[in-house]
Formats: structure tokens, C-alpha cells, sequence
């Protein structure tokens, strides 16, 4: 599940522009529509602060 | 498992406009280069995002189409794709826009804002004072610098915007000592200037097209790691790229990741306590790009400075000029805003409403006919500029205490004047360079 580190991240957007599935939206603070998100990983490799990550859900299941 | 090795003159960290024009500059005196960026695209903040067929700055909106800058691209053969605007800017002011005066004057402009014609004269005297004879103290605001004459809220106005665009920082936190320097130094450079017509990523692209005809290599997603010191002197970076780690040899290493991360790179140990604390101290500037898109032109003046607004700056019709920033039929524009404060605290959310209430209430056309393409923020670790000129600023040297380790960009500046903006970090590009030709030869 991708998740972002409000702490680092700075609202750039950069991420919105490279998403193929449109699922990020910046306004400031990062909006994930996870019924749109496929998990490409292409959001954190364009991440610049390295604010975007994959975290494993799977325990919770 | 052993790590791969190489060897080169100049290793360069970063491939924004600092680190692409040194190293374009040292590629084409015959300097083996090679960049390291840690991103899958270079650029930096002059890069372009590739929206929905649109295209967003990153940082750099428009550039000067003469001065430090451009010399770089004309001295190595780069490509500079640049329309020029070609009109002079305009000023919104109370719902009324006033033209830039024609004769070339930079201080006539003022008797646009205010009436009073003695108070206009006083306040033009005083800044060709602090111009030419004697610039004011770095302990100065911009602000109290300007009360000493006029308390006209229109010239306020139009000084703290004109502040706020060039130096990310408000006339109340500037140093006046800074902004009347750069005034007579790299801000001459901005005039005139332009949009690149693929976006700003396409200029980089020329550098980086020189440096690699000239034998040298641009590297993306290739991290660095470590600046290797030794009895003092920089003499390689440990990268990490997709096939792992590189100890990369060099006779120089430029670093264009802002001093902070420099320091971090080669350890604190080496840097005296002095340098440290400048370091410490520098402020990263915060400031916010929107991007508007419409079926038609929300305003028919390419550049437009808005006056006595909460927070919008300034009002691009980029399309105007460089139809190609847009699909066919389209037409982009972009807004920049700061905070009320940098060193103050303010609310991410807030600046976004406050600037897109200005856009509504200045922009008549934007209710209309605009849409939000996006929202860039800028702050923190992925600053406008690493070293806001705020009062007490210190211009942190292109040169380390590590020999042969020098840093560019916009972190850095020369002693006698902030080096803002693009021209700015290629300036620090060009001293870096001249002095590594003066240095060793390739």
C-alpha cells in the first residue's frame, strides 16, 4: 500500500504528473485515491525527498 | 564483492543549472566530466513536468535571454530554445493595470504608484545612493530601508513584490544591503527574458547533450553516497546507481546539492565550526507554483506583477508567448506566491487557499474559463532557493574547507551579492569552472 511521509513531504506534486494511473493529486498536502493506485512504483521513483513508500499491509490482513 | 572503480577530472553531484554549466564548461575545455543525479530526470528545479500534455516548471518559469546564463550556452554551443517576451511587463494594482515606462529607467516606474513627486524623488535619490555610493547594512530589511522615505502603500507594495519574485523573501525580512546589490549586479540579467519553448528541461538537455559530445557522462538515478576526503582534499564520491555502488576518483568534485548536503556528504569534521554554523543558519525560502489551463487566454499580457494582493506575485500567460507549453487550442499559464513570512510559521493549506482566492479575486477570467492543473509547493528540503537572503544573511563561498571541493547553485553565492535565480546558479557554475581551469589542467 503506498503511504507518504507527511513529514517529509513538501506538496511538490511532482509525483501527480507521473502517475499512469492519475491517483495522486497534490494540494498541498498529497491525496492517494487507492481505488486508482496499481502500486507501479513509479510515484517513488519521481519522488525528490523520497517521501513515497510501499508499506506492507499484509500483518493486518 | 568488490566495488567498481573509475576516474575522472571532475566528478559533479547534481544536475541543476549549477552543475550542468560547470560541467559543460570544463566538458568543453576538455575536462573529463561526469554528473550524478540522483533523480530519473535531470534538471532540478529547471526541469518541466509532462502533464496531460501540458508543460509545469519545476522551479524555473522563465529565464534571461542575455548575461551570465546565456554566455554559458553561447560559449559551449548549447542549444538555448528561448522566446523572448517581447513586451514590457505590466502591474496590477487595485483592479488597474499600469504599464513598465518605456525610456528604460529602471526607478521611473515609481511616480506611476504615487502622486506625491517629492516623495517619489526623495525615495529615487536614496536608492541610487544605496546603488552607487554606499549600499546599506546587512542588518537592514528592506522595509525600514524604504520607511526612511515613503510610507506610500503603493511603493511598498511594488517593492515588496518585485523582493518577494526575485528574492523569495518579503521587503520586511530582506536585507536591504542584498537586494540593492544585486540590483546592480545579477539582476541586470533579467532583462529581457523568456519562456523556453519545450519547457525549461530542454535547456537542459542542450548542457547535458554538450558534456556528453565532449566525452563526458550525465548519470541519472545515481545517488551519491560519500565525498571521499583525504588529508583535506577531495579526491572522489562513492555513487550508487542501478548497478550498485562506484568509487568515482577525481582531481575536483562539484557539488550542486546545496551546502547542508554537502557538508553531510564528506563529514562535518572537516568544515570549521565558523562555516558550520552558516550552514546551519541558512534559511530555504518557500514559495508555490499553480498551474491554470483554460480553452482560451485568461489574460492578454504575457507577464503581469499583481500588487497589493494577499499573496499572488505574479500572473504568466506563457502561452502568449510559447504556444508549445500547451496542446493545440490550449493555453497554460502559471502563478507564483510566498508566504507572508518565511521565518514566521505558516500553514501549507492556507498559502494554497490564499493563493487561489487571489487568482479569483485578480484574474477575472480564471472563474470563467480556468481550471487547476496543479500545485507545486516548494519549502523544506526541496527549497526555492537553499539560502533566503533574509537580514543577517551570510553569502556561503563557492569554495570549501576541503580543497578541490567546491559547491554551485543558488546555496552559494559570490561574496559582494546574493546570486539569485537561474543566472545566479550559473554564475557560481562559471567561477567554479575558472577556477578549476586555473588549477590543473585536464
Amino acid at each position: 500500500m503506498l503511504t507518504v511521509n507527511e513529514e517529509t513531504c513538501v506538496g511538490c506534486g511532482w509525483c501527480q504528473t507521473f502517475c499512469p494511473q492519475d491517483a495522486l493529486r497534490a494540494w498541498g498536502y498529497l491525496e492517494i485515491d487507492y481505488k486508482k493506485c496499481d502500486e507501479c512504483l513509479v510515484c517513488i521513483k519521481f519522488c525528490p525527498t523520497d517521501s513515497l513508500s510501499m508499506a506492507d499491509v499484509s500483518h493486518h490482513k | 564483492m568488490s566495488q567498481k572503480q573509475e576516474k575522472y577530472d571532475v566528478v559533479i553531484l547534481g544536475s541543476g543549472i549549477g552543475g550542468l554549466c560547470c560541467a559543460a564548461l570544463l566538458a568543453n575545455k576538455g575536462y573529463k566530466t561526469l554528473v550524478a543525479e540522483k533523480m530519473p530526470m535531470i534538471g532540478g528545479r529547471c526541469s518541466t513536468l509532462a502533464y496531460k500534455g501540458f508543460k509545469i516548471p519545476t522551479g524555473v518559469v522563465a529565464v534571461p535571454m542575455s548575461g551570465v546564463l546565456k554566455s554559458v550556452f553561447d560559449e559551449v554551443g548549447a542549444d538555448f530554445d528561448v522566446s523572448p517576451i517581447t513586451v514590457l511587463p505590466k502591474y496590477l494594482i487595485d483592479n488597474k493595470i499600469i504599464d513598465e515606462p518605456a525610456d528604460g529607467q529602471p526607478l521611473s516606474i515609481l511616480s506611476c504608484f504615487c502622486t506625491d513627486k517629492k516623495e517619489v524623488s526623495m525615495l529615487q535619490k536614496g536608492i541610487e545612493r544605496a546603488q552607487t555610493w554606499n549600499a546599506p547594512s546587512n542588518e537592514t530589511s528592506l522595509l525600514d530601508f524604504l520607511y526612511q522615505y515613503t510610507k506610500n502603500e503603493n511603493l511598498i507594495s511594488y517593492f515588496n513584490n518585485k523582493c518577494d519574485i526575485f528574492f523569495t523573501v518579503g521587503a520586511h525580512e530582506a536585507s536591504a544591503r542584498e537586494y540593492f546589490l544585486s540590483h546592480t549586479g545579477i539582476l541586470k540579467d533579467f532583462q529581457p527574458i523568456g519562456f523556453a519553448n519545450q519547457g525549461s528541461i530542454s535547456l537542459m538537455k542542450a548542457l547535458k547533450k554538450v558534456i556528453e559530445d565532449k566525452g563526458g557522462k550525465v548519470l541519472t538515478q545515481c545517488r551519491a553516497k560519500k565525498i571521499l576526503v583525504k588529508n583535506q582534499i577531495a579526491e572522489g564520491v562513492v555513487v550508487e546507481g542501478i548497478k550498485g555502488e562506484t568509487t568515482i576518483m577525481a582531481t575536483a568534485v562539484v557539488s550542486n546539492t546545496g551546502p547542508k548536503k554537502t557538508v553531510a556528504l564528506a563529514g562535518k569534521e572537516h568544515f570549521d565550526k565558523g562555516y558550520l554554523k552558516e550552514v546551519i543558519n541558512m534559511v530555504p525560502s518557500f514559495q508555490m507554483w499553480v498551474t491554470t489551463i483554460s480553452d482560451r487566454p485568461l489574460f492578454d499580457i504575457p507577464f503581469l506583477f499583481t500588487l497589493k494582493t494577499k499573496r499572488l506575485l505574479t500572473f504568466l500567460s506563457a502561452s502568449l508567448v510559447s504556444p508549445g507549453l500547451a496542446p493545440e487550442g490550449k493555453y497554460i499559464h502559471y502563478s507564483i506566491s510566498g508566504p507572508a513570512s518565511q521565518t514566521g510559521p505558516w500553514n501549507l493549506q492556507n498559502e494554497v487557499d490564499l493563493h487561489i482566492q487571489d487568482l479569483k479575486d485578480n484574474i477575472p477570467d480564471f472563474n470563467k474559463y480556468g481550471k487547476i492543473l496543479h500545485v507545486g509547493c516548494y519549502w523544506g528540503e526541496l527549497p526555492t532557493y537553499s539560502n533566503t537572503p533574509i537580514t543577517g544573511f551570510h553569502n556561503i563561498p563557492q569554495k570549501t574547507a576541503v580543497e578541490n571541493l567546491y559547491n554551485v547553485g543558488d546555496g552559494v553565492s559570490k561574496e559582494d551579492g546574493f546570486s539569485c535565480g537561474s543566472p545566479g546558479c550559473a554564475l557560481t557554475a562559471r567561477i567554479v569552472a575558472e577556477d578549476i581551469k586555473n588549477r590543473f589542467k585536464p
